[in-house]
């Protein structure tokens, strides 16, 4: 092992160590004020910081399993056609009147 | 004898809020402990605050999968994490740069001088202050991982459970978190700290 790798494996040591050796101490009064807090509400189900990641996804799911289903539904009903014919006659309502099936004349 | 964690977190859910006392004294050297690794010392207290709010307001969804201290532990793990990315987010990283103590103790350590000039406290903090202007560098997750894995020397399938990822997420974030840091010191080195420039 070069002596470089050697004395970076060491410094690195040295500040892993470092890293685990912290002074654990409250201030005063840091219980009571959080107790005050616990107290004036109810505990949860859940944390909503945790689990409104988890919720947004499972809402994209089901909204997605949702669309899907109306889609199927709208084409085995027939809408899809009715559709079409109403975009057709959005974008060109005098030739659609001029022309079958609409055709006034 | 003593009730257990759970048998409390029914008497708090059924409506007994006082008695999450108990659980706070219980574990608070273990949240303000991985607090205190984490977050500058100026914000550990309100750290260890919010940890244990977050654990009050979704103490309903504890399961009882495993012991108190272990969820209790992942959400002071992911609340950590949290907070240097609403940092980064609202780019409020603090601009660390190393003083001439930082420099002198590199100096000593990589030349295997004495560094008996420092105290024994001097040298941690000064070792402790390096590190953490390098991690400042990283993306909260992979710094997250990199604390666990290599610096806290927890098992792959721990620190999955505890940053509830997968398995073979950790290993991937691990070893880049890892090799990213050392590049970090590496840079740090070469210049002795002395054009060391976080962000």
């Amino acid at each position: 092992m070069s002596s470089g790798k050697r004395n970076m494996d060491d410094f690195e040591r040295k500040l892993f160590a470092a890293w685990k050796s912290v002074d654990i101490s409250a201030a005063e009064g840091w219980r009571d004020e959080l107790m005050r807090e616990v107290q004036s509400e109810k505990p949860g189900g859940f944390d909503q910081n945790e689990g409104f990641g988890k919720t947004a996804w499972r809402l994209a799911i089901a909204a997605g399993v949702a669309a899907f289903l109306l889609l199927a539904h709208s084409l085995y009903s027939g809408i899809i056609p009715d559709m079409d014919l109403s975009a057709l006659f959005v974008l060109d309502p005098g030739g659609c009147l001029m022309s079958p099936p609409f055709s006034l004349a | 004898m003593d009730p257990n964690d759970r048998e409390i977190i029914e008497e708090v859910l059924s409506g007994n809020t006082g008695r999450f006392e108990i659980l706070v004294e219980r574990h608070r050297s273990m949240v303000f402990g991985i607090a205190a690794r984490r977050v500058p010392a100026e914000d550990v207290d309100e750290m260890a605050h919010e940890i244990f709010i977050r654990a009050y307001r979704s103490l309903g969804g504890f399961r009882g999968e495993s012991d108190f201290s272990h969820w209790l532990a992942g959400i002071s793990v992911r609340a950590c994490c949290d907070y240097w990315r609403k940092k980064y987010r609202s780019r409020e990283m603090p601009m660390s740069r190393l003083s001439e103590k930082h420099r002198d103790w590199i100096k000593a350590t990589l030349s295997d001088e004495s560094t008996d000039s420092f105290t024994r406290k001097e040298q941690q903090e000064a070792a402790r202050e390096i590190l953490m202007a390098a991690m400042e560098k990283l993306a909260p997750k992979d710094r997250a991982v990199l604390e666990l894995v290599h610096l806290e020397e927890r098992t792959v399938r721990e620190a999955a459970s505890l940053l509830d990822w997968s398995t073979s997420n950790v290993k991937v974030r691990a070893h880049r978190a890892r090799k990213k840091l050392r590049s970090l010191l590496e840079k740090m080195i070469e210049t002795e700290g002395e054009s060391y420039e976080f962000r």
